[in-house]
This record gives C-alpha cells, structure tokens and sequence, in this order.
C-alpha cells in the first residue's frame, strides 16, 4: 500500500503542514494557531490585568505609554482534526486497472501524513464502507494504510447522506478533504461541500478521473455502456461529433463544480489517475496552497 | 468494356446460387457491430450525448466490410470459371503432305492443286479470321505460330512440300477435333471420308462433336506403278533353267491402274556404295495386273562380293506412272538378313501377309510339326508366333499369342464377350504405339486371366484382350484379336497394332515399324552410336539406359547403325545394323484408288474451355488474395481517437 512512500517522499512531505483558511480549536497542542489565547510564541493582542494574571505578562512598555497595567495574549497552537471524505462507490473501481482508487487512498495517506508529521489528528471515511479511528502521530500512517487496504470501491451510494453520517462522528471541525470521481449530478456535490462547510470544516475538493473519462478513448465505435454503480445502460454509436460532445460535457459537468466551489471558497483540484502521486502532493498541492 | 463482358461464358454457373449466403453474411455482420458491452464508471455524461436507437441507426459500415463483401463476390466469380472466348473464327488448317499428294496429274500434282484450293478459301472466308497451320506427315505437326493471318498462312502453305512419308489423316484429325481449339477444321487432301464417294470432289462438312470439319478433296485418278517391297531370300527353288544361286532379290511391284501392262524392272549394284555408280546387273520385264502384287526375281550371282549394295529401278517414266519415287528401291546384300520368324499355326494362308513384310523371313510350321521340332533348332527364331494353339510351357524365345486355344496354360481364357468395346488401354506401352485405339472394333475378343508375370495393356468391359509380360529373359505376348493374316494398309490400325507386337517382342532389332522416309528409329541402352547416312554424312547418337535416341529417315537409302561403345558390360552387338529404307508405301502409292479416313466418334464437349479462350479465374483468386490483404491491413491502423483536452 505505501509503495510509493519512498524516503525522499516522506523528506518532502515533512517540510509540509497542512493549510487553512482560518483557525481551528484543536484537542491539544500542536503547531496550528488557534482562537483560543493562551501560551504561545505569536502575539495576539492585549488584556486589561486583572488580580491573579501573572505579573511577568504585564507589558510595560504599554503601562509606560498609558499609565494602566495591560497583559500580553498569544496565541494558542493547537493540533488540527483533518478528516478524509474518500468515494468508496462502484464508479471509483473503474476503469478496471484500479488505479483511480488507489490514488485516492495513497493521496489522503501521504497529506495524512503531513498532519501526523505536525501533531495532526487524522480520521479516513470511506464513504460507503467505514470510518477509521483517529489516528494522531507519524507511526500511525501504517496503521491507516492498513485499515484503507481493506477498502473496496463498490456499489451505489447516497453521497450526501453518506457525507452526513462521517461528519457526525467529528467532535470538532477542522480541515476536510473530499476526494471522488464526483460522477453524480452536480446537486449532490454541492449539497455535500455545503454540509461540510456547515460543520465549520475547511474543504477541500479532490477530484480524480481516470484518463478514459477525460477524453472517450474506445476502439468500439458502437457498444452497449453499462453504468458501473446503476446497471443503467445505454446503446451507443460513437462517431466523430460523439466524441467531440463528449469532452464539451465533461468540461461543462467539471466547470459547474468548480464554479460552485469558487463561490463558496473552496479549493478544487482536477488531477488524472495516472499523474505521479509524488508529483501531486508536493507540487500540485503546495502550488494550490493547499500545503505549506 | 460491354463487348468483353458478352464474350464471358462460365463453366460452372452454378456457383452463381452461393451467392445466396451473401445477405445472411451482411446480417451477421450487422449484429456483430452492435452488441459490444462495455461497463463504465458512470454513464452520466454519456447519457447527455444524442443517442442513436437502434432502428433509427444508419448502418454506416466500415471500409473493411465493403472490401470482405468484395472479397467474397470475387471469390463466387473465380469458382464460375469464367473465361472469354475470342470471337474471331478459328480455323485449323490439314494439309495431307503424304506421299500421294505428289502424285503428278497433266501440269500440277494433288498438292500443287491442294495450296491452290486453300487459297481461294482463304481469300474466300472472312478476313478477321484466324488460322493453325498443321501438316499430316512425317508426322502430324503444326507449322508456324498459334491464330495467324490469312496471309501468314498461305505464305506458310507456300513453303510446304509433300514429302515421302505415309500419314494417319485419322488420327491427326481426331486429335485436332479432341482439342476443342477450333470452330473449323478445313482438311484439304486426297483422301475422303470413308462414307463419301470416293470421287466427290466438292466440300462436304460435317459436325460430329461441334466442330465442323470442311473437307476438301483434291486430285484425280492416276495410274501408279510402284515397288511395294525388296529383299534378299534363300532361292528354295531353283529355276527350269538350272540356275543355281543361291540368294534371290525378290521385288514385289504393285500397279495401280485398271489394266494390267508390261513393266521393265532392273537389278544394279554399287560396288562403291551408294553414292558410287551403278552397274546393271540384271533386268526383265514383268507383266504386272491391278490385283495383288506382283514379283520379280533377280537370282545373286555368286560372286558378287558380300557386302554389296543393290538398287531396284522400273523403267516406266513418267507415263501412266503419278509418283517415281515408289520406283526405285535399295538392298544390301550382307545384311544379316530378314528377322527369322516361325508362325506356329493350323491355318498356313494366315501366313500370306506376313510374308510381304521387309526385314521378315518367315518359316510356318503346324502344331504338331512343331512338337517335333528340337528345342536347339528353335533357337534360331528371334520370334514365335502361336496362332490358335499354344504349346504347354513358355517357349525360350519372345512369343506371340494369337487367339490361343480354350484350356491353354499359359494364359488362360477368362471370357469371351459378345460385341466387345475396347474400354481402356495403357497408352504408354510400346504396343499401343502409333495406334488409333478407338478404330479397333473387332468382332470377337479373348479376355485372359492375367499370369503374374505380366500386365494388362488393352482392356474390354470384362478384362484385358492383350497381356504383356517379361520372364525368365524372354518377351511375351497374348492378343485376343484376329491379326492374321496380315492387311496392311486394308486393316491399318490392326496392323499397326501387329507390327508393334513383332517390334516390341524382338527389341527393334531387325524389324523397324515402317522403314520408310518420315519414320524413326529409336536406340536403346547405355551407348553412343553413329549412323551412316546414304549421302555420306555421319551422325552421333547418344542414349541410356533411362531415355532412348531417336532418328528419324528422311531420304530413301541405305543407313548403316553402328553402336560405338557401350557403356555397360551386357550392351548389344557391336556389329553394324543395315537399314534400308524404301518408300514401300502401297496405300500411298494407289493413286488410281481413293483412300478413306475415317472420323472418331464425337466427343463429350460438356465443360470442356475451347482453349483458344482466356480463363479469368487466375486473375480473380489474385483479387481475393489482395483484398483480404488489404481487409487484414486495416484491422491493424488503429482506430481515430479524441484529441480534445479538457479545460
């Protein structure tokens, strides 16, 4: 499962740490600024004193300026929950060399890692199949490949509910990741990025497609297509105009996502199962700033 | 375009009916392009594109199933067999060149006469048409190429002379006919259908097996006095006179004419050979009648040296006389004489026939005469001849079995159909040689059961007639036809099928088939040999054991065969052959008779590609052939694919 995890890839994931867009309460401390004001290197802001603060956080300069005793805040770094919102439905098992799936995972394991290299707690939802304990530390990430290697895309899902249900089991929110293949009516999509935003998490949307769902490439000119998840099936003669209608659609169905998605501020990456997973997560994503 | 198409016949139409499976292959085709099921992630997008129902489909078929369709309607055509027949009439053009057409009328002989007939019905006929010229002796040949010109072919004609050879206008007309080359076969000769009159000169054509054969029969009446034979023989019966010698020049004349008349005959010898001079050395005159032959005797002087060539002339002129070159006749007095053969028979007459024929010296002895006879004393016969008995071992020397008796032991009488027909033969025997097979029709025939020894070569419904076989060093024969007593020319094919019997039984050694101009001698064994030829020159023959010389006599003389070295231990003798070769050619030589040719039985012509036509199948499997390449080809470049990227 963590082939592709060679030494260089965990040198370069570690110069990471997982971006949001805004501050998080976490469950203890860790490197991520949080509201809360406490102990902390970053200055946040100023306090009237009051009896019982401790005395060695009196900014003096500022009594100087005023002639009132202020106290120094900083802020609070804390741990981020991240959680991965991965399709586990039939549509991510084809085509039928599974790397679509298995991209999936191995993306969600290597950004999990970056967390877990911050002191992240990290939790994977398959939609469709299970959701993981949390897991929080380097070492966890093979306890998590594990637990995703006995995932197996399959069936037909209700996206949204199933998005419903992996959100209730987070105490806290925090950054999200949603990774599919999103071939489903773009009202599902939007109705689950605006659930996820509910629950306060920073989304971030994934979206795998295979090169074959990227341009039609057949050499049947006519065949009889059988949808993977519905058993919906369609007779079909592929000609030039087919083709060319095709990738107009597919454009529009992307373009209507990421539409949605800019006008609520959340990051949309369109990547192909066959781009190097090396390639995405310490390219790609750093340039999107969805790492830092 | 139009015109070759018309011209296209098929022989085998039928093919034309598995065109039917066509449209059940179209309709395989069709459900093969349709039902290819493919499962994808989702046919969401898909399912936005405009789709195709089925019925409302246009069937847009690729290249490759317009080339297979191709493909497969050549292939229906190659089995049709096509083939186009050239529409220009095709003649075949049969000089008689036979001995008798040099037979002289007043101004022009029968052949002078015959090139001009053919050139009025050339210049008659059609000017599109096209010609084969053949000749009918030496032998039957074609001259010149294959469809000529009129003009090409009378200028061939005009080179053409009669030569001094017999001919069989029979089987080269049947062969002609048998080939289905030709629409019209013209013969122009001096012969007539046998059931035409002989003296019908006009066209006659008749179409046995749809080919019409013209005929054109040339040439009047003449009177001819010709040598029908020549030989040495033993003088058994000293003349009245007391002449004493002890050899005899026996000729035999013949007269073809109505009355009878006085002809000057003369004996010469050549004490230089041939070339040399000639002394006379004796001459009388003999009163010749139209029937029969009649025979000259010349005693030998006694001193006349041993190997002396002689020459026979007539003195007749060209008076009441259509051909010379039947006039004068060669011998050579060493020669080892006629091939001895004893006839074995109860019936002495059967003999008459055989006694005519040259290099022949034959005894006739009855059954019980030769029971008595001592073995040591038939040594000497290179040939015997069992006609109606049969002794009841082989003998040790090459036998031939006519009509043995019922109850004979060594080859056994099976059957005797009634109305037998001569079914099939082994055409590549020595025996069946020369020989018209189809015109023996006889009346009775002997079916033999087979020794193990031997094989057999002509067969009726039952069995085989003609049994041939090799044992114990020694040649044999049986034949359940009546060959005796020798015809000749009156039986040809009967005879023919004698003379090649006494050939084969004696391995050519003395008795040549038809030592006449035309005719060829073949040399067996692993040796080189030299022939002396009359006008001096010398020639070197060389065969083995696998493939025979041949050398065929062109000039009437004396040609000496001598073997120079043989290559193997049992070669033959190395003494030298003397072949005297003689226009001895009665049937040619009876210009005041017309002779007849007969025409074979017609012809199956079902299925049967005049061979002047262009079979077009060869073409057409090199269509399929290609087509199915280029089908195989594109299956291979692949599929056009979306180059468009998404945004």
């Amino acid at each position: 499962m963590l082939e592709e995890f060679t030494p260089r890839l965990y040198r370069g994931l570690q110069q990471f740490s997982i971006h949001t867009k805004r501050k998080f309460l976490g469950t203890r401390q860790g490197s991520h600024n949080s509201p809360r004001r406490g102990h902390g290197l970053e200055f946040a802001d100023y306090r009237p004193y009051t009896a019982g603060d401790d005395f060695r956080h009196i900014d003096w300069g500022a009594y100087g300026r005023t002639d009132r005793l202020f106290v120094r805040q900083f802020v609070e770094e804390q741990s981020l929950n991240v959680l991965f919102l991965i399709d586990a439905s039939g549509s991510m098992a084809f085509p039928k060399d599974g790397r679509k799936f298995w991209l999936a995972k191995n993306l969600c394991l290597a950004v999990a890692y970056v967390a877990l290299s911050d002191g992240d707690a990290v939790t994977f939802a398959s939609l469709g199949n299970q959701v993981t304990p949390q897991f929080t530390g380097p070492q966890a990430l093979r306890r998590a490949a594990h637990a995703l290697e006995q995932v197996v895309p399959k069936g037909r899902i209700d996206f949204v509910n199933e998005v419903r249900a992996a959100l209730a089991t987070q105490k806290i929110p925090g950054k999200c990741f949603l990774v599919s293949d999103f071939l489903f009516p773009e009202q599902q999509f939007v109705e689950a990025v605006d659930l996820i935003r509910a629950k306060n998490f920073d989304v971030s949307v994934l979206h795998i497609l295979s090169p074959t769902e990227l341009k039609l490439d057949t050499n049947n000119p006519a065949f009889l297509a059988v949808d993977a998840e519905t058993g919906e099936e369609i007779e079909l003669l592929l000609d030039h105009n087919s083709r060319k209608e095709y990738a107009s659609r597919l454009a529009s169905h992307v373009a209507q996502l990421e539409a949605h998605c800019a006008r609520v501020g959340v990051a949309h990456v369109l990547i192909s199962s066959q781009e190097p997973l090396a390639e995405i997560v310490l390219t790609r994503l750093p340039e999107l700033g969805l790492l830092r | 375009m139009l015109e070759w198409i018309s011209a296209m016949n098929f022989t085998a139409p039928w093919a034309f009916s598995l065109a039917a499976v066509v449209p059940a292959l179209v309709l395989a085709y069709l459900r093969k392009t349709k039902l290819t099921r493919d499962t994808v992630s989702s046919v969401l997008i898909l399912k936005a594109l405009k789709q195709h129902p089925r019925k409302k489909r246009k069937f847009k078929p690729p290249l490759r199933f317009f080339i297979e369709v191709l493909a497969l309607l050549c292939l229906l055509l190659a089995v049709a067999s096509p083939f186009i027949t050239d529409r220009a009439e095709h003649t075949a053009i049969l000089l008689d060149t036979s001995l008798s057409m040099k037979a002289g009328g007043a101004t022009e002989n029968r052949f002078q006469l015959a090139q001009k007939n053919l050139i009025k019905w050339v210049e008659d006929a059609e000017s599109d048409a096209v010609y084969t010229l053949f000749v009918t002796a030496p032998t039957f040949k074609q001259i010149g190429p294959e469809r000529i010109s009129s003009a090409h072919v009378l200028n061939l004609a005009s080179k053409i002379t009669a030569s001094l050879s017999p001919d069989s206008l029979d089987a080269s007309l049947q062969e002609l006919e048998s080939t289905g080359r030709f629409e019209r076969i013209l013969l122009i000769s001096d012969k007539a259908r046998e059931d035409q009159s002989p003296f019908e000169s006009t066209t006659r054509s008749y179409q046995p097996s749809g080919t019409e054969i013209v005929s054109l029969r040339v040439g009047a009446q003449v009177p001819n006095v010709y040598i029908a034979g020549a030989r040495i023989t033993a003088n058994t019966a000293p003349t009245s006179t007391g002449d004493d010698a002890s050899q005899l020049a026996l000729i035999d004349i013949g007269l073809s004419d109505s009355t009878a008349r006085d002809v000057p005959v003369s004996l010469f010898q050549h004490p230089n050979g041939p070339q040399g001079p000639k002394e006379i050395l004796s001459k009388q005159t003999l009163r010749v009648t139209p029937d029969g032959l009649s025979s000259a005797k010349f005693p030998l002087p006694a001193e006349l040296p041993q190997a002396s060539t002689l020459s026979v002339e007539l003195g007749v002129g060209t008076e009441k006389n259509a051909l010379d070159d039947d006039d004068r006749a060669w011998l050579e007095l060493s020669r080892s004489g006629a091939t001895p053969i004893l006839l074995v028979t109860p019936h002495p007459e059967l003999s008459s026939g055989l006694e005519s024929l040259p290099h022949l010296a034959l005894e006739t002895a009855s059954p019980e005469q030769f029971q008595l006879k001592r073995p040591e004393s038939l040594s000497r016969f290179r040939l015997l001849i069992f006609y109606g008995t049969s002794p009841s071992v082989l003998p040790n020397s090459a036998s031939l079995f006519i009509l043995p008796p019922q109850g004979n032991q060594l080859f056994p009488i099976r059957s005797e159909p009634t109305l037998p027909v001569i079914t099939s033969w082994s055409e590549n025997h020595p025996i069946t040689t020369y020989l018209n097979v189809p015109l023996i029709r006889p009346e009775r025939a002997l079916v033999f059961q087979v020794p193990y020894w031997a094989q057999g070569v002509m067969n009726v419904e039952p069995g085989p007639i003609v049994v041939t076989g090799e044992t114990e060093g020694f040649r044999y024969a049986a034949v359940g036809l009546d060959l005796l007593p020798f015809q000749g020319g009156k039986a040809p094919t009967e005879s023919v099928l004698l003379l090649n019997f006494l050939g084969w039984l004696t391995n050519q050694q003395a008795l040549s088939l038809g030592h006449v101009p035309g005719s060829s001698l073949e040399l067996t064994g692993d040796s080189n040999w030299v022939i002396l030829q009359p006008d001096g020159e010398l020639s070197q023959l060389e065969s083995t054991a696998d493939q025979a010389a041949s050398f065929q006599f062109e000039t009437p003389g004396i040609y000496r065969v001598t073997e120079i070295s043989g290559k193997t231990k049992d070669s033959l003798s190395k003494t030298a052959r003397i072949i005297s070769v003689n226009v001895f050619l009665p049937q040619e030589s009876s210009t005041f008779q017309v002779m007849s040719f007969q025409v074979a039985p017609a012809l199956t012509r079902e299925n049967i590609i005049p061979s002047s036509s262009k079979p077009l199948w060869p073409q057409l499997v090199m269509a399929v052939l290609l087509l199915l390449l280029a089908e195989q080809v594109l299956r291979f470049v692949p599929q056009s694919k979306l180059k468009e990227q998404v945004p």
